[in-house]
């Protein structure tokens, strides 16, 4: 009895001792970008990924991997029913209503309060600090706090994503910013180390070392008001070379790698030379859109749709998509990605879709007073102009000039030549090159949308760049569609989500219909990841793909 | 020699603006505007937002201004400028990758010295051996193979072949803390690019040092020295190589400022984060100041090794005036 | 710059050359036994570019992309199949269209219209294409330019053709028949029943009926059954080595012809559907079913190796070179399948080294060897164009500085010293950002980073000949300054210059590679070799050999260019030879 009773002690020792020294879990993920800082003045994927982790990049809702919203740092997520969120269409104002939660404290202790609010809404709006974008935040008149948990904020127009969708600002920590704003110090706020080695939040984890050039080490956040994490320590590890990331992949020395990551080829090529019982890699589509921009403006032949219908008709998207993708990526017909929340199905029966068919689009060139001359190019009958066509895309982007090739083959069979001149990406989107139109014809390139984009800062006939405008705006292509900027208009200051999926259903009609650019392709997001971790689950937006990473796991 | 030395000093300090203003002026015709890229990948950014980011960075001031107010503030108050895209002061951003390339070209500095000379010299004294026939081969092949090339054939078959060496970056997570592993860690991330930047310099020097060691043991005096009866080995170590190593060190000296150019393309084959890596990135994103403060580095590196070479030079060869 | 191929070493001073000196020079250069190798590999080089478009077997214009079997209308009519001897692949369309592909350059060889639909797949057999066509018609193709040499009217449909080796074996109705070449009939034997598949040798031909049956039969109409699969019944079948291998019920089996024995291989796809194709090429079953599923199945290791979906149904496949299966499919696409990931190849893609590719293709399945010709046009045209402008800047501006002394001179000399105390590579960097990464820019800015080298050093000689007697001569003889300078100083110092300008050369080309590995010189698709190692960089473990070739060329040219100038040196001063 004695001894088994002894026994029994031994063992319960040594259980318990495993128990308390179970091993530490440790997630090393691999991003190809060392993000240059954290907060609003930066603009970084890989900044954003990590941000969130530390410190939630949508504070109000999140949005997860179906891009549905959940209340964040509030109780709940306001609506126009219930009353706490009002809107004054005739005075175009409207006041929204947050109640936050009362459990959240920084990961220094203090409160996270209004108060961290108010002073992130002040930073914002102060002319000398550099956010990417305050466009959101001059919407809000004022922030009225209620008290340390409660505040109203008042908005000067009519906002459809005032839900919380789109804030506009970042709560900052107002223990460490109140001061130096109070003493209009922005420099100092700038020049923080809070932005960068010295960054906390409210996060699930807390920086623990960031080694510029190497690493960031982050320790979970036992009061991560979401719930504990479950992984006790995530590394990210800034590997720039896609090679060797994938390398780095493959022998197990990082176990994920999430946006930015390899490139697609290099995906590619990993995901087939990888078991897929060990290494899961995960293609989702990303509202990133490739099309090809024509410069209706300064153009005369662009001016004709036939002849822009000619050149959708004439690309195969889907022999790019197969030998550039190697058919993961499926085409678009539109400017709005498959999952955007408001494009619904009535949109796919009434637009135009432009197959490929190189006879129809000969015919459609015939049409427009073109007819092959004696080298087989397309030449006006009456102005004698042979339709060789100016291509550019960004140098070095081979994905993108590979596409461009085979456009440059396609086309070359219904007569049309094309010249490749192709430039570094900084001067190609020069203010003074791409907004002022110095590209003579096309122009290859991507816009990243969100979910909450509604295409009114590129289709507006208001956003085309011109003299007058001193050429700023985004609808580079030259679009003059009165009643689709009336819709534009409208969708900006309509509440309703199913009004707009209407108003979108008509506008994607009169845009197809139009065509003033060829669309080609979403892009997509890559996430990579051994399979004994569970719970990643990648948005495909521009929404941080650690929205959970709190409840990410390893086995 | 003293007038000469301090007139040599003096004489740089206006290269060192002209530099500064020349450098200045071409990253300001870099065309392209990074502020306006950010519009590409941020839906909710405006025209608005970037005009007021243009205000906030002074992008919106006249070249000559800029020029005058970063000159200001380098010669007052020893400050770099701000680097727009990581919103820290220059000074503080490069220290890091400054650090890592010293490493870098000062390890690959040693590496060549201590291969090159021993080997120039046993070449130059085993004139016609197969060992010579070698070594000088070799040089042939250390002095025309691209460095880029020669880093992409080390990294494959010693990183992803052999397994051997890591495939890139400078220091692996989680050393323990001490000198001794932290030390080891970084010379195993260090060699193979230490090898692909040092296998030119040492090639040259090697082949530099045979010929002025080969030209030196025929001089009058080593025959004299030889005709006294003194020992061959005396002779080698005390006179010839005195006088043989002399010319190679200036050599040596204008080689690190070269290194210091061509740690660009091996920091970019190894991923190393250098200032090479950072100089390229800085310049495609026109983050101006730091390409600024990089360049400016080497520049005053470059015309600080010339002037130390020339004074050696001087200092050596009685036959140059001061003048 | 990284390399140092710029130090100069002391400087000696040259005397006035004698008159032979040139003959003698040249004849001591001729004895330098590494100068003319090198000058050997260097004039090889250039002759390979001037010659580029000759010798090379794809010509940079036939390296698009649309140099692959996937003629246009493909997508609107369906093919009936495929069919590929050593040098000659034909696809043909339902609607009559036959494209031809000549497999030895990669290139469209002839086209066809029947005009009549075509009803079973081509087979290309002792120098004819068969084919079966509406109205029960076997037609016999010429090869070389798709003519019809013979037809005959069958009574019942052709189902399908085979190769034999006399002729071929067709099945038609409940009958098989035998023709040879000319079209006469040779044997025939009425097996009746659906048949499933045929193989085996064609005199001891085996069939699998619609009942599941293996049949072995004989032409003078015996028949026995060898086996019955009867649970489960073959859906599809393939036979090599002796061995019937079939797919029955989502599992794979082997029947072995001499044991009789019958083994399952293994599980197969997760969700099975109808097989419509199988393949064994090497080791590897190659499965497509129904849906677009296709699969892998390693014979040695026992078990699936890949499974993949696509878009579509195979409708004809053929192998290819390597391990790789040509596959058409129902909606006109042409894939490639690597048969060891069962990845799409878009093209042939990093294919080693072969016949048609001397150095294998790269990632868009271009000809590595036309692509390093090409460069190499690029490259040393670059090269010899920077040092030619370097050395005429450099000349110029050397000699008047020299010649003319005084303030001229400190401030050339100024601005050549402030030139050189500029960091070359950032500049270099810097410059082709600003210009724009082109091959002229690539001229520009190399060219303004290397006169200075060239000006110092005719400076220095400058310096010391017009102090010497035939120069104060002409000018006592009245002759002008420019004249001296032209007639007298720059044909005098041309040996240094000679030696300089070689470095030169190497300076440029490895500048220019340096350049373009940083992804801002040369812009692709225009190769030169070092977009082309850029480009390496990304397949350093998939294909390393992309990344030998460029780098090897680099490395010989400016070897090469390196002896010979240690032969120009040698021979131009002897004082300096080193041996």
């Amino acid at each position: 009895m004695k001894r088994k009773l002894i026994i029994f002690f031994v063992l319960t020792l040594i259980l318990t001792t495993a128990v308390a020294t179970a091993e530490e879990k440790i997630l090393e993920i691999g991003i190809s970008q060392e993000p240059d800082g954290f907060g609003t003045m930066f603009s970084m994927a890989a900044g954003t990924q990590v941000e969130n982790t530390i410190n939630p990049t949508m504070p109000m809702l999140y949005r997860d991997n179906n891009w549905d919203l959940h209340p964040n740092v509030t109780q709940y997520r306001p609506n126009v029913q219930d009353g706490t969120w009002v809107v004054d269409e005739e005075n175009e104002a409207m006041v929204v209503h947050w109640k936050l939660r009362e459990d959240i404290t920084w990961h220094d202790g203090e409160p996270f309060t209004t108060e961290d609010f108010v002073i992130g809404y002040n930073i914002t709006m102060h002319d000398d600090y550099p956010a990417i974008t305050k466009t959101v935040a001059r919407y809000i008149e004022e922030i009225e706090v209620l008290g340390d948990y409660e505040m109203k904020l008042h908005y000067n127009q009519l906002y459809p994503f005032a839900d919380g969708q789109v804030l506009g600002f970042m709560p900052m920590p107002a223990h460490i910013f109140s001061e130096p704003y109070e003493q209009d110090d922005i420099e100092a706020i700038v020049e923080h180390n809070y932005w960068r080695t010295g960054f906390f939040g409210i996060g699930p984890y807390k920086l623990k070392e960031w080694v510029s050039g190497s690493h960031i080490e982050l320790a979970a956040n036992p009061d991560f008001y979401r719930g504990k994490p479950i992984i006790d320590t995530i590394v990210f590890r800034f590997v720039e070379d896609t090679e060797t990331l994938r390398f780095m992949i493959e022998t197990g020395e990082v176990q994920a790698s999430i946006n930015p990551t390899l490139h697609f080829d290099s995906a590619i090529a990993l995901q087939r030379s990888v078991d897929p019982e060990k290494i899961h890699v995960d293609f989702i589509e990303a509202i990133t859109w490739e099309h090809i921009d024509l410069n209706t403006r300064d153009f005369e032949p662009f001016q004709d749709v036939r002849v822009r219908r000619a050149l959708m008709h004439a690309t195969d998207k889907e022999e790019i998509l197969e030998t550039v993708y190697e058919g993961v990526i499926s085409s678009s017909e539109m400017p709005m990605s498959p999952r955007h929340p408001h494009l619904v199905d009535d949109a796919y029966d009434v637009m135009t879709v432009y197959e490929y068919n190189p006879e129809r689009a000969e015919a459609l060139l015939a049409a427009a007073g073109f007819a092959r001359g004696p080298d087989g190019i397309m030449t006006h009958q009456d102005t004698g102009k042979k339709l060789i066509l100016d291509i550019r895309t960004t140098a070095g982007n081979s994905s993108r000039e590979l596409a461009q090739q085979i456009l440059a083959q396609q086309w070359a069979e219904i007569g049309i030549q094309v010249e490749i001149n192709n430039m570094v990406s900084t001067a190609l989107f020069d203010h003074g090159h791409l907004y002022k139109r110095a590209w003579p014809h096309m122009i290859l390139f991507a816009w990243v949308s969100s979910p909450t984009s509604m295409g009114d800062t590129i289709w507006h006939m208001d956003a085309i760049p011109r003299e007058e405008n001193n050429w700023e705006g985004q609808n580079v292509s030259g679009w003059e569609n009165e009643e689709a900027s009336e819709i534009l208009d409208e969708m900006l200051q309509e509440m309703d989500e199913s009004r707009r999926q209407e108003l979108n259903t008509r506008f994607l009609q009169l845009w197809t219909r139009d065509l003033p650019s060829l669309p080609l392709f979403f892009n997509l997001d890559i996430t990579i990841w051994h399979n004994n971790i569970s719970g990643i689950k990648p948005t495909g937006c521009n929404s941080p793909d650690t929205w959970n990473i709190h409840q990410w796991d390893i086995h | 020699m003293w007038v000469y030395v301090i007139r040599r000093i003096l004489q740089v300090i206006p290269v060192l603006f002209l530099i500064s203003l020349a450098t200045f002026a071409l990253l300001n015709a870099m065309p392209g505007d990074p502020l306006a890229e950010l519009m590409m990948a941020d839906p909710d950014m405006s025209e608005e937002d970037l005009a007021n980011l243009r205000r906030i960075y002074g992008l919106d001031q006249p070249f000559q201004m800029r020029y005058l107010r970063w000159m200001e503030g380098v010669i007052f108050e020893r400050d770099l400028g701000s680097s727009q895209q990581y919103k820290v002061p220059v000074t503080t951003l490069i220290a890091r990758n400054v650090e890592n390339t010293f490493y870098l070209v000062f390890s690959s500095f040693i590496l060549s010295l201590f291969v090159a000379i021993p080997i120039g010299i046993y070449s130059a004294l085993r004139q016609y051996s197969l060992a010579d026939y070698f070594w000088t081969g070799f040089s042939f092949f250390g002095f025309s193979v691209p460095n880029h090339w020669l880093g992409l054939l080390l990294l494959f078959l010693f990183s992803v072949q052999l397994e051997w060496t890591p495939v890139g970056g400078f220091q692996s997570i989680r050393v323990p803390p001490d000198f001794f592993s932290q030390l080891l860690d970084r010379l195993h991330h260090l060699i193979l690019p230490m090898i692909t930047l040092g296998m030119s310099s040492l090639a040259g020097w090697m082949r530099y040092m045979r010929s002025t060691m080969l030209e030196v043991i025929r001089e009058d005096y080593i025959r004299t020295a030889r005709a006294k009866g003194i020992a061959e080995r005396k002779i080698i170590y005390k006179h010839a190589l005195r006088n043989a190593i002399l010319p190679v060190i200036t050599l040596v000296m204008m080689a690190i400022p070269m290194m210091l150019g061509g740690a660009v393309i091996t920091e970019a084959v190894f991923v190393y984060p250098g200032m090479g890596r950072l100089f390229w990135h800085s310049l495609i994103n026109q983050d101006n100041f730091v390409s600024m403060a990089i360049i400016m580095i080497i520049a005053v590196l470059v015309v600080l090794f010339n002037l130390l070479a020339d004074i050696l030079y001087a200092w050596i060869d009685p036959r140059i005036r001061y003048d | 710059m990284t390399n140092n191929n710029n130090w100069q070493g002391p400087k000696k001073l040259i005397e006035k050359p004698s008159p032979s000196f040139s003959r003698m020079a040249f004849s001591r250069f001729f004895r330098h036994k590494l100068g003319v190798f090198g000058l050997a590999i260097f004039l090889l080089f250039s002759l390979a570019a001037i010659l580029s478009n000759q010798i090379t077997p794809h010509s940079i214009a036939q390296q698009n992309l649309r140099n692959r079997f996937s003629p246009p209308t493909i997508r609107r009519v369906i093919p009936t199949g495929i069919s590929a001897s050593s040098s000659i692949s034909v696809l043909t369309m339902n609607n009559g269209e036959i494209y031809s592909e000549d497999l030895v350059f990669g290139i469209p060889s002839w086209y066809q219209n029947l005009e009549e639909q075509i009803t079973t797949p081509p087979i290309i057999a002792h120098e004819y294409l068969f084919i079966g066509t509406e109205e029960n018609n076997l037609k016999a193709l010429n090869l070389i330019n798709g003519t019809t040499e013979w037809k005959i009217d069958l009574e019942s449909p052709l189902e399908k053709i085979w190769k034999t080796s006399e002729g071929i074996l067709i099945r038609s109705g409940e009958k098989f028949a035998l023709f040879n070449q000319d079209g006469e009939k040779i044997s025939e034997v009425v097996v009746a029943g659906t048949l499933k598949r045929f193989f085996g040798e064609m005199n001891a031909p085996l069939i699998i009926n619609g009942a599941g049956e293996l049949i072995s039969f004989s032409w003078d109409g015996e028949k026995e059954v060898l086996s019955k699969f009867k649970n489960p019944s073959p859906e599809i079948a393939f036979s090599k080595d002796k061995k019937v291998y079939y797919f029955a019920n989502g599992y794979l089996y082997s029947y072995n012809l001499i044991s009789s024995e019958s083994k399952k291989l293994g599980l197969t796809p997760r969700n099975p559907s109808e097989p419509v194709y199988m393949n064994i090429v090497g080791e590897t079953v190659f499965l497509a079913f129904k849906g677009g599923l296709t699969m892998g199945f390693d014979l040695e290791k026992k078990e699936k190796v890949w499974e993949r979906t696509h878009e579509g149904e195979i409708i004809a496949s053929r192998s290819g070179e390597e391990s790789r299966i040509h596959t058409y499919w129902n909606n006109g696409r042409h894939r490639i399948i690597n048969l060891e990931t069962g990845g799409i190849t878009s093209s042939r893609t990093f294919t080693g080294f072969s016949d048609i590719h001397l150095l294998g293709t790269d990632e868009l399945g271009r000809d590595v060897f036309s692509r390093i010709v090409a460069a190499a046009r690029i490259s040393l045209s670059l090269g010899v164009i920077v040092a030619l402008i370097s050395v005429s800047v450099g000349t110029i501006v050397g000699a008047t500085s020299g010649y003319f002394g005084g303030i001229v001179d400190s401030i050339i000399m100024r601005f050549v010293d402030f030139m050189l105390s500029i960091p070359s590579l950032p500049i270099l960097m810097l410059l082709t950002y600003i210009l724009g990464p082109s091959f002229e820019t690539m001229i520009i800015a190399l060219s303004i980073i290397g006169w200075m080298s060239i000006a110092r050093v005719v400076r220095s000689q400058t310096l010391s000949l017009k102090e010497q007697d035939f120069s104060k001569a002409a000018k006592a003889l009245g002759a002008t300054n420019r004249r001296i300078i032209i007639r007298h100083i720059i044909p005098n110092t041309l040996a240094p210059v000679l030696v300089a300008m070689t470095l030169q050369v190497a300076g440029a080309i490895l500048s220019e590679s340096q350049l373009s590995f940083l992804g801002l010189g040369i812009q692709p698709p225009t190769p030169s070799w070092g977009n082309m190692l850029m480009n390496s960089r990304q397949y350093l473990t998939t294909a390393p050999w992309l990344a030998i070739w460029p780098g090897l060329c680099i490395f010989l040219t400016l070897i090469s260019i390196n002896f010979v100038g240690d032969a120009v040196r040698d021979a131009l001063d002897p004082k300096l030879k080193r041996s």
